[in-house]
């Protein structure tokens, strides 16, 4: 925690650095582009138009939009972030300047004053608190925005953010958020004074604050990141964690550049050659899709990761029945069977209901729902296919062998929410992994740990007696497969480099 | 009156089209150095649209204009700007420029040494009667009536010969407008300008124009004094124009010497109660004779030194007579 600490004030300047380079260029690109349509009114429906569909695009799946054309890293985000920041710049700039008096332009030209002069002398001041308010509003969206840069690999607050939900971590969140959100309430307070000074003053405030925008922005010095011989990307998740790259640093004195990027991108830009090396899941559907290969844990530093559903205490003594019907997938499903039905949803885009539905059938272990009007069960999992996949088979195994009925409430983004979801009260159950309870969950001692060492049930056993006394949750039957953390790499590649442990990795790395 | 005056503005055969709709339809005028012209009309009749032809703010469809000798197509049309007076009806003051900022809009644009424009700014504050410390407010700290001075202090600044003015009293209230035209016919600085002012104020017309344009449906339909407009009209539209206030119009047209010959020669021993010149118009000595006791004026001929004393009675009929004879 120390040492992440000592990181916020690198991430807050990383933070307003990609606010306001990106702010730089949409205020370059944005206030003539208004300027433009408010001459050519023609034009303005146009373009008004194309940078408002811009802003509705949610801005992960942008970012997620920019990697293959512009890779990861800062240059992906600042062109997100400019694209977001171009609609209040760019209609501002538009209504400001067509809003001037009719009059005082009319005046204007009457007295001799050329196109430019009107512009310089008399549209711009004029507009300029207009201008100015739509600047402090794509202020603040990007503050906002930037938090998701973390995502593909640019720094930045968001980081705190995400590693703080992914190791179910507050005070981590908390590092993240309060700056993100003084940031913005600081920014939006200087530029509401900019916007209010006095009409004469704004000739002047027309030079200080382009400065001061580029000021800002030389914060953000972009990282080598292209430089080095080989680059890892890791979720936050797994940058915080001691059986992930803490684990690695101590262990295999595993030493590479690396940047912290979304699960959600890391696999593909793996494939696109943009990263050498990404943390991942051992069973992940797209392990297959994209052709990536699992390094062996010689030092066995991930621990296993057997997932189990996790319900509530008070739920079982209710529907006693209920154990007894979700064991049934107990044992069913291996790491390799894991993977292929998680490649059929995360690549094939096969439904995780039809997914689930066909696996059970294939077991026969598929019934057809009874449509009972019994008790609501609660069934929650997190944001990945996988999840999805064993939430359905739950939902279809309660409704065909009970009369209760089942709420999904799926897509609970990380361990946290949905750990926080169980213990109060807001889901009943959802599938969790022994690794993640260990470490993650519980505040287990290292010393524990150790003693529990790699076995499987020793560590199953423990999370179990815990889990019972200090939340009423139980731990039913694991459902087989082992879903642990794990580095993986490009197949040609790793075959390249002749490496197949993460040891080699290392000693590769170390050569020159 | 006889003395031959310049030309200054010559528009020959002008059209303007916008469309399909022609705002302005061949009309043909000249101005003479120091003369004031009126364009008067209803609204939509081409008034506005002549106007803003002559500095090119509207560009001709076809025919031409000039203004002192130069055809405008032929010189930038913001040197043109520059070198032409114009005052807005809703004055058109920059709110983000200082009235100092305002008056020097042009000379600042015709690069003016510092010093001068200081000193110019100064000298037509007093002109136009403003304080000297308004130098420094903003527009919207003035009252209405003060910032059209302030219009006109900015189209006067760089001096320039031809004033053109687009309904310059219509933003105001009627008090105020009554005040300001009548300060407007005193100022020194108009005297010898040549000025081209757009209403649709009949009195305005009245009050300020030399010669006044009729327009209706972007032709002129009369051009002329106001005494000619109001006592040979050409046609229905005009006399019809002017029959809500035809009276008042008349009275204040007709001066006091254009009556003198049928007014009877002096009263002896009459008891006046006040002189009046006979440049004044018939309507002044009746406000006049309407405040004196004995409701009997002196009217002095200033050429001549003659003098003749009148009352409600002799007014009255020297004016039916001189109408008489203007309608024949």
């Amino acid at each position: 925690m120390r040492e992440q600490a000592g990181k916020i004030f690198d991430q807050l300047l990383a933070h307003i650095g990609l606010t306001f380079i990106s702010l730089l260029i949409a205020v370059a690109i944005g206030v003539p582009l208004g300027i433009l349509i408010a001459r050519r009114k023609k034009l303005s429906g146009t373009v008004l138009g194309f940078v408002g569909v811009l802003q509705t695009i949610p801005s992960i799946s942008l970012l997620g939009f920019m990697i293959p054309i512009l890779g990861i890293g800062p240059k992906p985000a600042i062109v997100a972030l400019f694209l977001y920041a171009l609609l209040p710049i760019v209609r501002n700039t538009f209504t400001g300047i067509v809003g001037v008096d009719a009059s005082v332009r009319d005046a204007a030209k009457g007295m001799g004053m050329n196109s430019k002069q009107i512009l310089t002398k008399v549209e711009l001041p004029l507009a300029l608190p207009v201008i100015l308010a739509g600047i402090r509003t794509a202020t603040v969206i990007n503050v906002g925005v930037a938090t998701l840069a973390a995502y593909i690999a640019a720094g930045g607050l968001g980081e705190f953010i995400f590693g703080g939900i992914a190791l179910n971590n507050t005070n981590m969140i908390l590092a993240g958020a309060i700056p993100a959100a003084l940031l913005a309430i600081v920014l939006d307070f200087i530029l509401s004074k900019v916007q209010k000074i006095n009409l004469k003053k704004l000739r002047t405030g027309f030079w200080v604050l382009p400065v001061s925008i580029i000021l800002l922005s030389s914060f953000y010095l972009l990282p080598n990141i292209y430089g080095s011989k080989m680059l890892a990307g890791f979720t936050p998740e797994f940058m915080g964690r001691e059986d992930g790259y803490l684990g690695l640093k101590k262990v295999y004195h595993l030493n590479i550049r690396n940047v912290v990027i979304s699960d959600a991108v890391m696999y593909k830009a793996a494939y696109e050659k943009k990263l050498d090396v990404i943390s991942g899941y051992s069973t992940d559907g797209r392990l297959k899709a994209f052709d990536l290969v699992v390094l062996e844990d010689d030092k066995k530093i991930f621990p296993p990761y057997y997932v189990a559903p996790v319900i509530r205490e008070s739920i079982l003594q209710q529907h006693p029945e209920l154990e007894n019907v979700l064991n049934q997938l107990a044992g069913h499903i291996n790491d390799s069977v894991m993977t292929e039905l998680n490649y059929r949803v995360d690549y094939l885009k096969q439904s995780p209901d039809k997914v689930a539905k066909d696996f059970l059938m294939e077991q026969s272990l598929y019934k057809e729902p009874l449509n009972g009007n019994g008790a609501i069960i609660r069934i929650g999992s997190k944001i990945f296919g996988e999840q999805y996949i064993l939430a359905a088979m739950y939902t279809m195994l309660i409704k065909g062998n009970t009369n209760l009925q089942v709420e999904t409430k799926t897509g609970l983004g990380g361990t946290k929410i949905c750990f926080d979801a169980l213990t109060n009260n807001q889901i009943d159950m959802y599938p969790e992994y022994t690794g993640t309870a260990l470490l993650v969950i519980l505040p287990t001692p290292e010393t524990a740990i150790k003693q529990l060492g790699e076995s499987e049930q020793k560590i199953y056993d423990y999370v179990q007696q815990q889990f019972q006394s200090k939340y009423n949750l139980k731990w039913l039957k694991p459902v087989g497969f082992n879903n642990s953390y794990c580095l993986m790499m490009r197949r040609e590649q790793l075959k390249k480099l002749n490496v197949s442990t993460i040891s080699d990795l290392v000693k590769y790395l170390d050569k020159k | 009156m006889s003395v031959k005056r310049k030309t200054t503005i010559v528009v020959d055969r002008v059209s303007k089209i916008f469309g399909n709709k022609v705002a302005v339809d061949n009309i043909s005028f000249t101005v003479d150095e120091g003369e004031n012209v009126v364009l008067l009309g209803t609204s939509g009749c081409g008034k506005t649209t002549t106007l803003r032809m002559i500095n090119r703010l509207t560009e001709v469809t076809s025919g031409s204009i000039s203004v002192a000798g130069k055809n405008i197509e032929d010189v930038s049309p913001e040197e043109l700007r520059r070198s032409i007076g114009y005052v807005l009806q809703h004055n058109g003051l920059f709110p983000h420029y200082t009235i100092a900022e305002n008056i020097a809009i042009v000379p600042e644009l015709l690069k003016w040494p510092k010093q001068k424009i200081i000193k110019r700014t100064a000298e037509l504050l007093e002109q136009l009667r403003l304080p000297q410390d308004y130098l420094s407010l903003y527009p919207q700290q003035l009252s209405g009536g003060q910032q059209q001075r302030v219009g006109l202090a900015r189209a006067l600044a760089a001096d320039p010969p031809v004033l053109l003015m687009d309904e310059p009293f219509g933003a105001l209230d009627a008090v105020t407008r009554a005040g300001i035209t009548h300060e407007f016919c005193q100022l020194e600085v108009l005297k010898n300008k040549t000025i081209v002012l757009v209403t649709h104020d009949i009195r305005e017309a009245f009050d300020l124009g030399d010669k006044i344009l009729l327009m209706d449906k972007g032709k002129i339909v009369q051009e002329g004094s106001p005494a000619d407009l109001l006592f040979n009209p050409v046609n229905n539209f005009v006399s019809s124009f002017f029959e809500d206030q035809r009276m008042q119009l008349e009275l204040n047209a007709v001066l006091l010497k254009d009556i003198w010959d049928y007014l009877p020669s002096i009263n002896q021993g009459e008891i006046t109660d006040g002189i009046i010149e006979i440049d004044d118009n018939v309507w002044q000595a009746l406000y006049l004779l309407s405040n004196k006791k004995n409701k009997s004026i002196v009217l002095h001929n200033a050429l001549t030194e003659e003098m003749k004393t009148a009352n409600y009675d002799s007014l009255f009929t020297a004016f039916s007579d001189y109408k008489q004879k203007r309608y024949e």
